[in-house]
């Protein structure tokens, strides 16, 4: 989500917040006995509004798995969680009179805690810088979890386009779907000389089809956009003007492909810190009950 | 031949709308995460549940002190609420009570208007060493603005720190004097050259007089052992290691034992080789330094038994003697008595010796008064002074000589070396100490100055009840504790080696 004027209310209450905190927390330790610790009243206090803070941050993944509550807008609920999650750190510290968990399960709490909030704020700024460059760099975006199934179409889209060249055998599936993507355009095999025919079908299963088939483009020449205009260049002058056409929208594919591959790389960025964020989170809330009861009762 | 056309239905239909409810690696990835991540953490804690091991939970580890009692909790975590025989309660919270069934704990003050709890001074489970070292703030929270249930404060009403507003020692407040009254100059004492025993040049140093009690009966470089070991040899006598029961042994030696405080000097151990007390030039040895009427029957003892062995020495034609008036000596002198029997010569002799050490010898240092009088103003024994010689000038607080051997005695009793006044007082001063008490915290190159170096809170001068234990090694160390229950236990152990191994 862009971190945008939307935040402004929330990034100002968040200071206020701290800044209070952090009067509260100067005098407090300097009066305390033994300095700020969790187990005095102020030291309880501090931890019980770090922990609800980060339980409100939880929450906002139950948020999203019901959309239709009518509980706020999931928007200012990602608000919240970003901020809320991120004030909770410097709670949760003066809670702790800045000790970074001198017992086994405190010690691990603080290091998942730091993991957390580190990727969190990672996850934030690539949440808003990522979307946008996605945008510029990948113009063919599509749903990510469609992407195998659409490379595959490509494929075929491409196996029927050098089938109109070549006139080389191409499965009726594969024909029945790029006719319903052509919008039901019936393809006609061109009349083409032996030699023709051989330099394309080199072409396409020696280079592009290799890597239409695979998941990115590893050891594929054409996978890089340089190589692939200078491979399509030659490509062109070696055959007549006629193919030309098919030669095009083979790039084009090719193209899309290319593009396809870089919105999983960018997608696995965007989203992979979550596969550490998240679980962590949930790890850490279930600590810090087990820990806050028994603080509390001890 | 028809070119590629992308309009927003033909890529429309290139999608199954349903895709949202297929599970994907990346979403069956992340949801196994999210179960695992929480999963492990839960079977690792609940292992040390089952394991009864409940260090991993506590906020901080045990203080050296605390640690035997290992992982049983509740020898000191107790249930604060006791319905009769039921212990019931939520919180297990340390009280005082549990603290106190192992410590005695003698009261501050008699008048204080707070008593802290023990667990809010000896803050226990954050790995400190030493759980007497206590943080200022738990002296400050009353001694910031002291305050008594009844008067007036007795001590200094608003301390904070030791840097700062830690108040002079009270014998340098306010032009205190040394109430002693032994008349020492200490600055003839260091001066170089000083005649020592046998009239050999000597220079003293502080340790020559001013020793701890356990190096008191180490011999002086310049005595005569003859002289000294004697008198000491006695004192040790005198000073049994276990005073009430001679028949135990003393306390373990430790290096510090005895080397605290400094003795107050002797004659025996620090004047007597030098400031010989000889009464009569027909002996060599001295009087005992002891209440004048010691002296004087020792006086007509040696006398009486020297005239019975020497009786020829009646006819002795007696040599000129000074006469001394309160340690004025006349400028002539005076024409010796002649004895006609044996107890005249004692009684003249008794009178000449006396005369010496009364207004010379014993002059020198004490303070003599008279309670009847002669027409010199001067008769009969006199009354020698208490010497009041302050061992501790600061009696609420501790200090080891011997944590400072390192450091010359100079470099804290900076006004002793120029001292001629028995009524200075040479103790050093506070900003002596804050020279290197000041580390708050302690840091390198800063020494601790915390309240407890120097105070204790609990008054153990006033303590005098006897102790009644009340746990066993088993209780407190679990081996007859509540038993674990073995399905749990086993569970335990398997659930701890599969995760923590």
């Amino acid at each position: 989500m862009l971190i945008d004027q939307t935040h402004r209310p929330w990034l100002w209450g968040s200071i206020v917040v701290l800044a209070i905190a952090t009067l509260v927390y100067i005098p407090y330790n300097h009066f305390t006995p033994g300095g700020a610790r969790g187990g005095t009243v102020i030291g309880i206090v501090y931890g019980v509004a770090g922990f609800a803070c980060m339980i409100f941050a939880g929450l906002l993944s139950l948020r999203k798995k019901f959309p239709v509550w009518r509980m706020g807008r999931t928007s200012t609920w990602m608000r919240g969680h970003l901020w809320l999650g991120l004030i909770s750190y410097p709670i949760i510290l003066f809670h702790s009179g800045f000790n970074f968990g001198k017992g086994t399960l405190t010690w691990w709490m603080m290091l998942i805690f730091t993991v957390v909030i580190v990727s969190g704020l990672l996850g934030a700024l690539l949440q808003h810088y990522m979307p946008k460059m996605m945008t510029e760099q990948v113009p063919y975006e599509t749903i990510y979890a469609e992407i195998p199934e659409i490379r595959k179409q490509l494929l075929d889209e491409a196996d029927i386009k050098v089938a109109e060249v070549t006139g080389s055998t191409v499965s009726e599936t594969a024909m029945a779907a790029t006719a319903g993507n052509s919008g039901g355009v019936v393809v006609t095999t061109l009349q083409m000389e032996d030699d023709v025919r051989n330099e394309l079908t080199r072409f396409y299963d020696n280079d592009l089809r290799p890597y239409l088939e695979q998941q990115g483009g590893k050891g594929c020449p054409i996978a890089d956009r340089t190589a692939s205009a200078t491979m399509f260049v030659n490509v062109r002058t070696r055959l007549p003007s006629a193919v030309h056409p098919v030669v095009a929208d083979l790039e084009s594919i090719c193209e899309e492909k290319r593009q396809l591959d870089h919105q999983m790389r960018m997608h696995r960025v965007l989203h992979g810190w979550l596969l550490i964020h998240l679980p962590l989170s949930l790890a850490l809330l279930l600590m810090g009950a087990v820990h806050a009861v028994i603080a509390l009762r001890y | 031949m028809a070119g590629r056309k992308r309009t927003a239905k033909s890529l429309g239909q290139r999608h199954d709308f349903n895709y949202f409810k297929r599970w994907g690696r990346w979403r069956s990835t992340r949801t196994f995460l999210m179960i695992a991540f929480p999963a492990i953490a839960g079977f690792w804690l609940l292992g040390f549940a089952l394991h009864r091991d409940a260090e991993p939970f506590a906020t901080g580890p045990l203080s050296t002190s605390h640690s035997f009692t290992g992982k049983r909790c509740e020898t000191c975590h107790l249930p604060v609420l006791n319905a009769g025989f039921l212990k019931v309660g939520f919180r297990r919270h340390v009280t005082d009570s549990a603290c106190l069934s192992c410590h005695q704990a003698p009261a501050h003050q008699a008048l204080q208007t707070f008593t802290p709890s023990c667990a809010s001074c000896h803050i226990e489970h954050v790995g400190s060493q030493h759980l007497r070292q206590t943080a200022d703030e738990t002296c400050v929270q009353c001694h910031g603005d002291l305050k008594v249930r009844s008067g007036s404060p007795h001590y200094q009403v608003a301390i904070y720190n030791f840097d700062t507003r830690h108040p002079e020692f009270a014998p340098l407040r306010g032009g205190f004097r040394d109430p002693g009254t032994i008349k020492l100059n200490h600055a003839v004492h260091m001066r170089a050259g000083l005649l020592g025993p046998r009239s050999q040049p000597v220079q003293m140093q502080c340790q020559d007089c001013h020793r701890t009690p356990a190096d008191q009966v180490a011999p002086w470089k310049y005595g005569q052992p003859r002289v000294v070991d004697t008198v000491l040899r006695q004192q040790a006598t005198l000073q049994p290691d276990a005073p009430h029961n001679p028949g135990m042994p003393g306390e373990p030696i430790r290096p510090s034992a005895g080397r605290a405080y400094m003795a107050a000097p002797t004659y025996a151990s620090a004047c007597q080789n030098c400031h010989a007390l000889q009464f009569d030039g027909h002996f060599s040895d001295s009087v005992p330094h002891d209440k004048p009427q010691v002296v004087h029957d020792f006086i007509v003892s040696r006398l009486n038994e020297y005239i019975r062995q020497h009786p020829e020495a009646v006819h002795e034609s007696p040599r000129p003697v000074r006469v001394m008036f309160g340690g004025t000596i006349s400028r002539t002198p005076q024409t010796a008595r002649i004895a006609h029997s044996a107890e005249e010569w004692v009684r003249f002799h008794t009178e000449d010796a006396e005369n010496l050490l009364w207004h010379k010898t014993c002059q020198q240092c004490h303070t003599l008064t008279y309670r009847q009088s002669d027409q010199n103003g001067l008769m009969g024994l006199p009354d020698v002074a208490p010497s009041n010689i302050k061992p501790v000038w600061l009696p609420s607080a501790v200090f080891s000589h011997y944590a400072h051997t390192s450091i010359n005695c100079q470099s804290c009793h900076t006004k002793t070396i120029t001292s001629q006044e028995t009524s200075d007082v040479l103790i050093p001063s506070i900003t002596i100490c804050q020279q290197c008490h000041n580390g708050r915290p302690i840091k390198l190159g800063q020494s601790e100055n915390g309240c407890f170096l120097c105070h204790q809170y609990h008054d153990w001068k006033q303590h005098r009840e006897p102790f009644i234990p009340s746990h066993s090694i088993d209780q407190l160390r679990g081996a007859n504790g509540q038993p674990d229950s073995a399905p749990a236990k086993e569970l335990g152990v398997a659930v701890s080696e599969m995760f923590l191994r």
